[in-house]
């Protein structure tokens, strides 16, 4: 039996997404969603259709801020069962882990991206920054994850049932939201980058939006800052910045080493130019042979 | 790399390395290069650290490394920026001369000097004196208890940054044996310091003509004895030397790690270039003298912690160290093409570096002689 | 004010693992001190001043484990102490090393253990803080002189005070640290190091493997296929590379 723990309150900004939800669902068949809450009946719609179980534990006081108080509750809540608990790999989800695993004695395994489920133990694989191998820890009794896996939410029908905590009204921490949560280049987590085959100054409008829906930071090749399409700052390679973010997006950029040498330490490259031979295609992980301005434009509407 | 390094020396690497990527960042580095000039407050973090006294002795307020660790150490400041590095060496290696040839009051008055964080000079060329320095023509006379230095010295590296020197003057006209050494404070009236030559490398570290005009120096400021000036300069260029080699090294490195980066990502054909074989031959070559060159450093490193004079050995270090440079970072750039000739990469930039040190402390022609006299002497019959 | 700092290494040079179709070799002489442990021994020798101490811990084994005390100790550390005989990095046995780690500390009278945030290491301040009974302040990316503190979260911060006795974990870019002086470095090196056991018992140890998931290399043709991206956002959400 395995539980996926998550908050939702509402005066937060940091809330688990669903898609992580689905992809801890694809590795345990049995699986029930906890989530605490201090607006339940907004969440039974969303809920009712993850296709897994969920129960809402609501109180109007429950506030993420009081760390200690949360883990505090799911430790009273969980101490007698002998399961593995799993959280989002978030910042806030690690803190509440540590606190829940450091309660029950148990070990607490962070930042895992593969998951195998054995009929003793559940293998945990965790990558080890950038090189090429993984540590692999194998989970026998009860124990704290937390996850950095995705799945494909499909829709399906689940049961949700609804539950009072008891929280007291302590306020340990104030919360503040980031302005500008990732958009500068040098440390965004995705970067959207447009080169000559845009086209046009004009062609820099739709990556921008693309940006926003994406929460990403935007930027270029030289020839493209050459021009005047987009502030120099924005220049990616040997003569600008260099990038390593966890997904690059490169849309009508040949690939050239001075340019490239900016952004090969990227996760994730996704590519897309009209030319099958551009050198950029060799570095992506996935690619469309198109035109830019068009895909762009999908990508808009699909995310 | 094949030296094998003591965990200590592991450490003081790190350490370097550390405050390379921190004060000495690469668009740094190309704008002063550009302005042939690096301003005196970029060497305040290296003070602080005590870089400028790293081979000194505590007793006399330093950081009391072995030759061979504060080698590795300024292999490591050097790849990136040799001039940078040359200008903390210079400071060093004068006090450390003035240490071995002056007596404990002279050393203990030069260091603390040095210490809250100021440099030192060497200065014996002038511009009709240069590998024949027996010919210097700059004169230093006593009168009573001083003695009256007048003339015009040529490259004197930290000449325009120092606060004190150590100067060569001619005390009597008997070649050679006429000159002697004088520790020199740079605010002694009668000092000017002449325009920063614009070189081609190693454009950080400072290098000026010197002009003196009737300074009057203490008797007590004489170094060693009067008329032993080119012993004690010998003696200096024996320490320098074999640093100049460590610099050298700290170069190629940097050359063979920028070409063997740009080797994997560059394409052509359709492949990366480093896949042709004479892009490899060039690659292999390079780490080949890299290894060669950093033992032979590590070697007469080691000789002089053990107190050997290394004469010979650091003028063969000097020859063949500062000779295959120029091979690897020329080949540096040769793996770089056409991009390799633009200040874009630094690779150019380590070309130019590296001419110089086959020229100062002593041209290679004149290492050569040196060997060849001490070799000869070896075979010489009784 | 007594503080305990607890030090480790980070993986900084990917070449620190390299491979060997399925062989993993290891190399620990590329592994130094962290960042936000740099920035925890700061913190602490800041707050300690002239008349509190700072000694330092580390979990981390032979030479790295050395080497990491040596450089922190170079920062203006008191003492240095090396547990010996459990992995840093693993998270499977990170609970029973720390439970080991607070009965040691307990009766020591330190008011706050800081250690660094290291991405990558085994999560120990949370089992400290609970053993110990200390309060707990995580991922500090500020710590003021009246004890006001930040939290960083993903898209925001908690702010407030701390109550000592505290265990923080400190992130890198809570405060920046001075470079230590090569005098300090070699003073440091000369120190002497206190080796404590901690007898572990080790059985659910994790083993370091080849990443055998390959980056995958697909590409569409619009043309061929109209809907392409479709496809790519699908494989995208499919890997977890989008949400
Ligand atoms: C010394 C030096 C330093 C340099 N430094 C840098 C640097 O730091 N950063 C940098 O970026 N560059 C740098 N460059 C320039 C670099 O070599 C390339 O010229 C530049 O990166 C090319 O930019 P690009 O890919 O946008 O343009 P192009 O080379 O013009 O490529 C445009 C690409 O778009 C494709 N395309 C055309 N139409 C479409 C369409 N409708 N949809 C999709 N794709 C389309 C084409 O097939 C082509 O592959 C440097 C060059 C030199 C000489
Ligand atoms: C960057 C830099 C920093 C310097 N710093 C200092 C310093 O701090 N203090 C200081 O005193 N000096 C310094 N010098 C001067 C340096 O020591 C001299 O330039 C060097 O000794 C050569 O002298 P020269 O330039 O007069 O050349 P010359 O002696 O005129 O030599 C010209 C050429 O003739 C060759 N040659 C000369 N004599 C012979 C011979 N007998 N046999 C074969 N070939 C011969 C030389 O090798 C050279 O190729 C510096 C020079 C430079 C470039």
């Amino acid at each position: 039996m395995a539980y996926f723990i998550q908050f939702e309150d509402k005066s937060l900004g940091e809330n688990t997404s669903l898609a992580t939800l689905a992809g801890v669902k694809a590795n345990f068949s049995s699986l029930t969603n906890i989530v605490l809450t201090n607006h339940a009946s907004d969440l039974h719609d969303k809920y009712a259709n993850s296709g897994v179980k969920t129960v809402l534990y609501q109180d109007e006081n429950f506030t993420v801020r009081d760390l200690a108080q949360t883990a505090e509750f799911l430790f009273n809540l969980l101490k007698n069962s002998n399961d593995t608990y799993i959280f989002e790999d978030s910042k806030l989800g690690n803190l509440v882990a540590a606190r829940l695993a450091a309660k029950l004695a148990v070990p607490f395994i962070p930042s895992i991206s593969n998951i195998k489920v054995g009929p003793n133990s559940v293998s945990l694989s965790r990558e080890i920054d950038s090189t090429k191998v993984v540590r692999l820890s194998h989970l026998k009794g009860k124990g704290v994850i937390s996850v950095a896996i995705n799945g494909v939410v499909e829709k399906a029908k689940a049961e949700v049932s609804e539950k009072p905590m008891t929280i007291s009204a302590e306020e340990p921490a104030t919360y503040v939201e980031k302005r500008d949560a990732g958009n500068d280049l040098l440390f965004a987590k995705t970067v959207v980058a447009g080169g000559k085959g845009l086209q046009d100054a004009e062609g820099f409008k739709p990556l921008e939006q693309l940006a926003d829906k994406l929460d990403a930071s935007v930027g270029a090749t030289k020839a493209v800052t050459d021009v005047g399409w987009l502030p120099v700052s924005r220049m990616i390679g040997i003569s600008g910045v260099s990038v390593k973010p966890d997904i690059f997006y490169s849309f009508g950029i040949a690939g050239a080493v001075q340019h490239t040498t900016g952004m090969d330490q990227s996760k994730h490259i996704i590519a897309v130019n009209t030319d099958p031979t551009a050198p950029i295609f060799k570095l992506a992980d996935y690619g469309i042979v198109g035109d830019a301005n068009q895909v762009i434009d999908q990508l808009i509407n699909l995310v | 790399m094949a030296l094998q390094y003591t965990e200590q020396q592991r450490e003081y690497i790190h350490l370097a390395q550390e405050f390379g990527d921190k004060y000495l960042k690469p668009e740094l580095i190309s704008k002063w290069d550009k302005a042939g000039e690096c301003p005196k407050e970029a060497f305040n973090p290296a003070f602080d650290l005590g870089l400028h006294m790293l081979e000194i002795p505590k007793e006399y307020g330093g950081a009391g490394l072995s030759f061979e660790d504060s080698a590795l150490v300024f292999e490591k400041l050097a790849e990136y920026d040799a001039g940078y590095a040359l200008t903390l060496i210079t400071s060093f290696v004068a006090l450390r001369c003035v240490m071995i040839s002056g007596t404990p009051d002279q050393a203990r008055r030069f260091a603390d000097i040095l210490k809250p964080g100021k440099f030192a000079a060497f200065t014996l060329s002038e511009a009709d004196s240069g590998s024949d320095s027996g010919s210097l023509r700059d004169t230093a006379v006593r009168k009573g208890n001083e003695y009256i230095l007048n003339g015009e010295k040529a490259f004197a590296t930290n000449g325009g940054v120092a606060d004190v020197y150590i100067g060569v003057f001619r005390t009597s006209n008997n070649g050679n044996h006429g000159l002697s050494a004088f520790m020199i404070p740079r605010d002694t009236p009668g000092i000017y310091v002449g325009k920063h030559e614009d070189k081609m490398g190693l454009r950080l570290s400072n290098t000026v003509p010197l002009f003196f005009k009737d300074v009057h120096v203490p008797v007590e400021n004489l170094i060693g004895k009067e008329g032993k000036g080119i012993n004690i300069a010998l003696n200096s260029l024996n320490l320098s030397r074999a640093f100049v080699s460590t610099l050298t090294v700290g170069i190629m490195q940097r050359a063979l790690d920028e070409a063997g980066n740009y080797a994997v990502k560059r394409e052509q054909f359709g492949q990366p270039i480093a896949n042709f074989e004479s892009v490899q031959n060039m690659l292999a070559d390079m780490a080949t003298s890299v290894e060669t060159a950093r033992l032979l450093v590590n070697n007469t490193m080691k000789m002089m912690d053990k107190g050997s004079l290394v004469r010979k050995e650091g003028a063969m270090t000097k020859l063949f160290v500062t000779d295959v440079a120029q091979k690897v970072t020329s080949d540096a750039v040769q793996i770089f093409g056409g991009y390799g000739y633009t200040r874009i990469y630094p690779v150019e930039k380590l070309m130019r570096d590296v001419k110089g040190f086959q020229i100062l402390e002593g041209t290679n022609e004149i290492q050569r002689m040196t060997i060849a006299r001490e070799v000869a002497k070896e075979y010489a019959k009784e | 004010m007594k503080i305990a700092t607890i030090v480790k290494s980070e993986l900084t040079d990917p070449k620190t693992y390299t491979t060997h179709r399925t062989k993993v070799f290891y190399h620990p002489e590329k592994l130094f001190l962290s960042d936000s442990d740099k920035a925890a021994v700061e913190l602490a020798v800041k707050i300690a001043g002239n008349n509190g101490q700072v000694d330092l811990f580390t979990l981390e084994q032979g030479e790295v484990g050395v080497r990491v005390l040596h450089e922190a100790l170079a920062m203006g550390a008191a003492s240095a102490t090396e547990f010996v005989g459990s992995d840093p990095n693993d998270p499977a046995n990170a609970y029973l090393a720390a439970e080991k780690v607070s009965e040691y500390l307990k009766d020591q009278g330190y008011d706050l253990i800081l250690v660094g945030d290291v991405v990558g290491s085994a999560p120990i301040a949370a089992y400290l803080a609970e053993n110990l009974g200390f309060n707990l302040y995580e991922n500090v990316t500020r710590l003021s002189p009246n004890w006001e503190y930040e939290t960083e979260l993903d898209r925001g911060q908690l702010k407030g005070k701390v109550q000592t006795p505290a265990v923080l974990t400190v992130e890198a870019n809570a405060i920046e640290p001075e470079l230590p002086s090569f005098p300090a470095l070699e003073a440091a090196q000369k120190q002497t190091i206190k080796s404590v056991a901690l007898n572990l018992d080790t059985e659910e140890a994790s083993e370091v493997v080849v990443n055998q998931t390959q980056h995958p290399h697909v590409i569409w043709n619009l043309d061929e296929e109209p809907d392409a991206v479709e496809k790519l956002v699908a494989a995208l959400r499919q890997d977890g590379i989008m949400k």
